[in-house]
């Protein structure tokens, strides 16, 4: 049984926030507008996280790290659900039942990313906008809280096309929007149990580390530092 | 008509619970999805129908990626990087990503619009035919070139590296003028560079992947670059890509930009003096003797002092950086210290292979003259020009010259007149003046401008003075606009003539600049007919030809743009070189036959090629042949010439009133002018201080302190040229003593998500020049700042979840 993860090469990343444009093409999120922006009710499954700080007391500095669900081991937004809409699937994905939630939002609070959003509204697309919309993704009602599904759905269909073809599942066969666009190739998707995934290798690598790790949420998404000039890497 | 399904909490609740994972569904399950959107109560059901895929090119920028649309049914859902593509390689950026949103606008126009009231309102535009529209448009025309005066049209246009622009500005020229005006001015101050050092137009190319060491002089080089995900999937190898190998960025500018925060160093400099550091860092390197001794012996000129025609000493380059770049002086001008110049300068000499990249802000920021030339001057001193990891120039893609324009004597007279612009005829286009054109209309002078073609560029919204070229048009009595989507020059213009969106029409286009190699990418309509009543450029182009008589017509030999496009694939297949576009492993092998002079191309016949190309997206050549000197050297010396003669002028210009600098950047995303119609660009305008949807204003908090300014204010940025409303960012980002505005917002038209959202700084320019180049200097500007009053209390709730 696979275990799907992800690694971020924030050496290679150069912010330039494809992902979280794919992301959004991908999983029919609904254009947001300056009102919603402004009170922060955008949403976005995937986006860019500014770590600003002061190199050495005097310098600024500018992190900026892409943010997607970490898919947990051990999810906290699991553990709180009280109708069991959130949960870690036997292939480590923590799945999102739409139909389930209650909206009532202690998961949103729960999850130390904060990466889940709570639908404030009633999605909406003007004609003919609505004709772009991918038919593989279930749109969110209002009152329901939503994330980022690893584009679970593209499991789906590798597993479908692989089944058609009569053979397994292969390396590649299955990525998110997101690492399929990052023009910096930044991104890694795989199998974190088979030892010759590229992710099995690079989450071995000496850069490799996870946020808040000591919270002991076992986060699959695993980031690569920025490596030193010079250095063996 | 679908039943009409009546969904409450309780039925929805019941249909979900019968799917299986509930995350996601299914192909398939078309019809549940049908019922979620009624629920969200969308009035349109769901694509239906088999999943295909179309390969096409993305135009949203020059930058020429090849794309994949995933199509269900007739609808394109999806588009994705085309994987044998070899600019892109199957990525895609942002603006890519987003390109849906664009084919499927709202506020696109329905077809034909003629202007029955003021100018500035699409409510004053009427629809009309097509027929109608091209019959009145041509007959105007035509009238122009009866009476003689076929160099009163102009053509105001981006890059032209497609078939449909080509035929655009053949057009131009069959009918008679020389006003062929682009506002694609991105590579106009590098091309200069190059052609002033190498003697060949044509944008350089910074072969970064086989780099060791950037220095980039306030080079956006990971924002909207040349072509953007190219250059950033260069990046990704020279950061990562080579085992062992990982290059060092250094970031030299005033501004924290998304290539400085992803660089190893970011080196504040004074606004504009980063020409003056680079040519610290090359007066170090000549005084220490580090410069490749071999190189610039065998093949520059100009580094000391020679004897010039008339016996007179003409200065070289040595004697120039001894008397001006001394590094106190250097250190004083840009704020940078002895110490980091003099290490920069070892560390750039001592990498195996160093590139220096030039102040290149993005398509409507080239940067200046005097930065391009310092780095250009980097790479000639290490040796770095034409090698693996330095700067090598692009080639053009090989495609048969159209048959020569039939003799007409009134065009031929026509293209004789001066340039309203004031260029040469025989000067690149990409050097031509918008604003100065802007000036001739407004004076009639030296003849006045009876027609303006607008395609594909907006110059009341991009040009450096929009509201010049606002005025300029009310005195044009034939302004034809292009756009699918109103622009607010659109909102001028007398005819609007829809052109097709890039993802509805068949098209061909050339190497877009910032590739070494030539590329021709084969563009198919994703969706089987277009969404309204357009047409692709090329068919308006052939037929306006056909029906402004047959003196013009004549040029146009082709039946149709169908066979045009044929025809031009067909002459790559009778240049025996090339292959078609393919994989990595293709790639390597393709280079690799060529490089022992072997020709695989991987088909046999022209018809072939034509259907390996619809399949792959195009035919490219990647072999590059570095070093070869006859073609990249061509001065009349051919050598590289150093440029004390031009260096000279340069540096600082003049400073105007005001008090703080204006640095103007562009974000990726509403990069070029364009982008802010789509809502998910504006949702990431920029990922470092998460602003959207607005136009900032950075401004240092110690400067901001001196003004009395506080964070997320109100506030006016007022220049002697205008003002403009927006909100202040205090952040040391920005250098103190200037303000930082990104370009790109503020339109008047657009549609819905663009119109009225943000201010353009545009408006706040000076007319400056710069020395020498005679290009508009946005640096020059300096504004004020000052709140805008009790309002400036309000602060944006922000929250989640």
């Amino acid at each position: 049984m696979a275990r799907w993860a992800m690694v971020i090469d924030l050496d290679r990343c150069t912010a330039c926030q494809a992902c979280v444009i794919a992301c959004q093409v991908e999983n029919n999120v609904p254009p947001a507008d300056p009102e919603r922006a402004r009170i922060g009710r955008a949403i976005s499954w995937l986006r860019l996280v500014p770590f600003q700080g002061e190199e050495h007391g005097t310098r600024p500095e500018l992190r900026l790290v892409p943010l997607p669900c970490m898919h947990c081991e051990r999810p906290p937004c699991a553990r709180v659900c009280p109708v069991q809409a959130t949960q870690r699937d036997k292939e480590g994905l923590v799945a999102q039942v739409y139909p389930r939630c209650i909206g009532c939002r202690y998961c949103t609070t729960a999850c130390p990313y904060t990466v889940r959003q709570f639908n404030w509204d009633r999605p909406q697309w003007p004609l003919p906008m609505v004709e772009g919309l991918s038919p593989d993704v279930s749109i969110r009602p209002k009152g329901v809280v939503e994330k980022c599904s690893f584009c679970h759905h593209r499991l789906q269909r590798a597993r479908d096309q692989a089944r058609a073809e009569g053979r397994p599942l292969r390396e590649g066969d299955y990525v998110p929007a997101c690492v399929e666009t990052c023009p910096a190739e930044a991104m890694t998707f795989g199998d974190l149990d088979d030892p010759r995934s590229a992710v099995a290798r690079l989450s071995e690598s000496p850069r490799a580390f996870r946020l808040l790790e000591e919270l002991g949420t076992g986060p699959k998404v695993i980031y690569l530092t920025k490596g030193a000039w010079g250095g063996e890497v | 008509v679908e039943p009409k399904l009546k969904v409450n909490r309780r039925r929805f609740l019941g249909f979900a619970a019968g799917t299986a994972a509930g995350t996601a569904l299914g192909v398939s399950a078309g019809r549940t999805i049908g019922d979620f959107l009624q629920a969200a109560n969308a009035p349109v059901y769901p694509p239906r129908g088999p999943e295909n895929f179309v390969l096409s090119v993305c135009n949203l920028c020059p930058g020429g990626c090849g794309v994949r649309v995933r199509r269900i049914g007739t609808r394109a859902v999806k588009l994705d990087g085309n994987p044998l593509h070899p600019i892109n390689g199957g990525r895609l950026c942002p603006r890519g990503q987003a390109a849906l949103q664009g084919l499927y606008h709202p506020d696109r126009l329905a077809g034909p619009m003629r202007r029955t009231g003021s100018r500035g309102s699409i409510s004053s535009f009427e629809r009309v035919p097509w027929d109608r529209a091209l019959g009145e448009v041509s007959a105007r025309l035509a009238a122009l070139r009866e009476k003689g005066r076929p160099e009163s049209l102009v053509l105001v246009r981006a890059g032209g590296r497609r078939v449909g622009s080509r035929l655009a500005r053949r057009y131009l020229e069959a009918f008679g003028s020389p006003n062929d005006v682009s506002l694609e001015r991105g590579e106009a101050s590098a091309s200069l560079a190059l052609e002033l050092g190498q003697g060949l137009p044509g944008a350089p190319v910074y072969d970064i992947s086989a780099s060791d060491y950037i220095l980039s002089l306030d080079g956006a080089l990971l924002e909207a670059w040349s072509s953007p995900v190219h250059t950033t999937r260069a990046y990704g190898q020279f950061r990562q890509g080579r085992t062992g190998r990982r290059g060092k960025l250094v970031q030299a500018g005033p501004r924290l930009s998304i290539t400085a925060a992803s660089a190893d160093e970011w080196i504040t400099v004074r606004p504009g003096s980063e020409g003056i550091l680079g040519l610290g860092v090359a007066a170090a390197i000549v005084a220490e003797g580090l410069y490749d001794k071999e190189f610039v012996a065998e093949r520059t000129t100009g580094l000391e002092d020679s004897s010039g025609p008339n016996g007179r000493t003409v200065r070289g380059l040595r004697a120039l950086l001894e008397r001006d770049y001394t590094l106190e002086r250097v250190a004083g001008e840009t704020g940078v210290s002895a110490n980091t110049i003099l290490r920069l300068a070892r560390e750039f000499a001592a990498a195996p292979r160093s590139v220096a990249v030039g102040p290149r802000g993005g398509p409507l920021l080239p940067g200046s003259l005097h930065g391009h030339l310092a780095a250009q001057t980097l790479n000639a001193l290490v040796g770095n020009i034409d090698a693996a990891g330095g700067v090598l120039v692009a080639e053009e893609a090989p495609l048969q010259a159209w048959p020569p324009l039939p003799d007409d004597p009134v065009a031929r007279r026509g293209r004789s007149r001066p340039r309203l612009d004031g260029r040469e005829a025989g000067d690149s286009p990409i050097t031509s003046d918008a604003e100065r054109l802007a000036d001739a209309i407004l004076s009639g002078s030296p003849y006045p401008v009876e027609a303006i073609l607008v395609l594909e560029a907006d110059p009341v919204f991009a040009s450096f003075a929009p509201d010049r070229w606002a005025a300029a048009l009310e005195r044009v009595p034939l302004v034809v606009s292009f756009a699918n989507l109103p622009d607010d020059t659109a909102l001028r213009a007398d005819w609007i003539l829809p052109e097709a969106h890039f993802l509805e029409q068949w098209e061909l286009y050339g190497t877009p600049p910032g590739v070494a190699y030539p590329t021709v990418s084969l563009a198919q309509p994703a969706v089987s007919t277009p969404l309204h009543d357009v047409r692709p450029g090329a068919e308006i182009f052939l037929e306006l030809a056909r029906r402004t008589g047959p003196d013009v017509a004549k040029a146009f030999p082709w039946k149709d743009s169908a066979s045009l496009l044929r025809a031009e694939m067909d002459s790559l297949y009778e240049k025996k070189r090339g292959a078609i576009m393919g994989t990595a492993f293709d790639e390597a092998w393709v280079r690799m036959m060529e490089g022992a002079g072997w020709w695989a191309p991987g088909y046999q016949s022209a018809d072939e090629l034509w259907q390996k190309s619809q399949q792959a997206g195009g035919w490219w050549d990647p072999f590059y042949d570095h070093g070869d000197w006859k073609r990249v050297l061509r001065t009349p010396s051919g050598r590289f010439q150093f440029r004390p003669d031009v260096l000279e002028h340069g540096g600082e210009t003049p400073e105007t009133g005001g008090s703080l600098r204006l640095v103007l950047f562009e974000p990726l995303a509403i990069a070029g002018g364009t982008g802010a119609e789509l809502p998910f660009l504006q949702g990431i305008l920029d990922p470092g201080d998460e602003e959207r949807w607005e136009t900032w204003a950075e401004i240092h908090p110690d400067t901001a302190a001196e003004l009395g300014i506080r964070d997320r204010e109100p506030v006016t940025v007022s220049s002697p040229k205008g003002s403009i409303p927006v909100r202040a960012r205090l952040t040391p980002r920005i250098v103190p003593g200037a303000v930082a505005i990104p370009v790109g917002l503020g339109k008047a038209a657009g549609g819905r998500w663009a119109a009225g959202v943000g201010s353009n700084p545009l408006h706040l320019l000076s007319d400056e020049r710069e020395l020498y180049s005679g290009f508009p200097d946005p640096g020059a500007t300096r504004v004020r700042v000052a709140a805008r009053g009790a309002s400036g209390s309000s602060s944006p709730t922000r929250g989640r979840g």
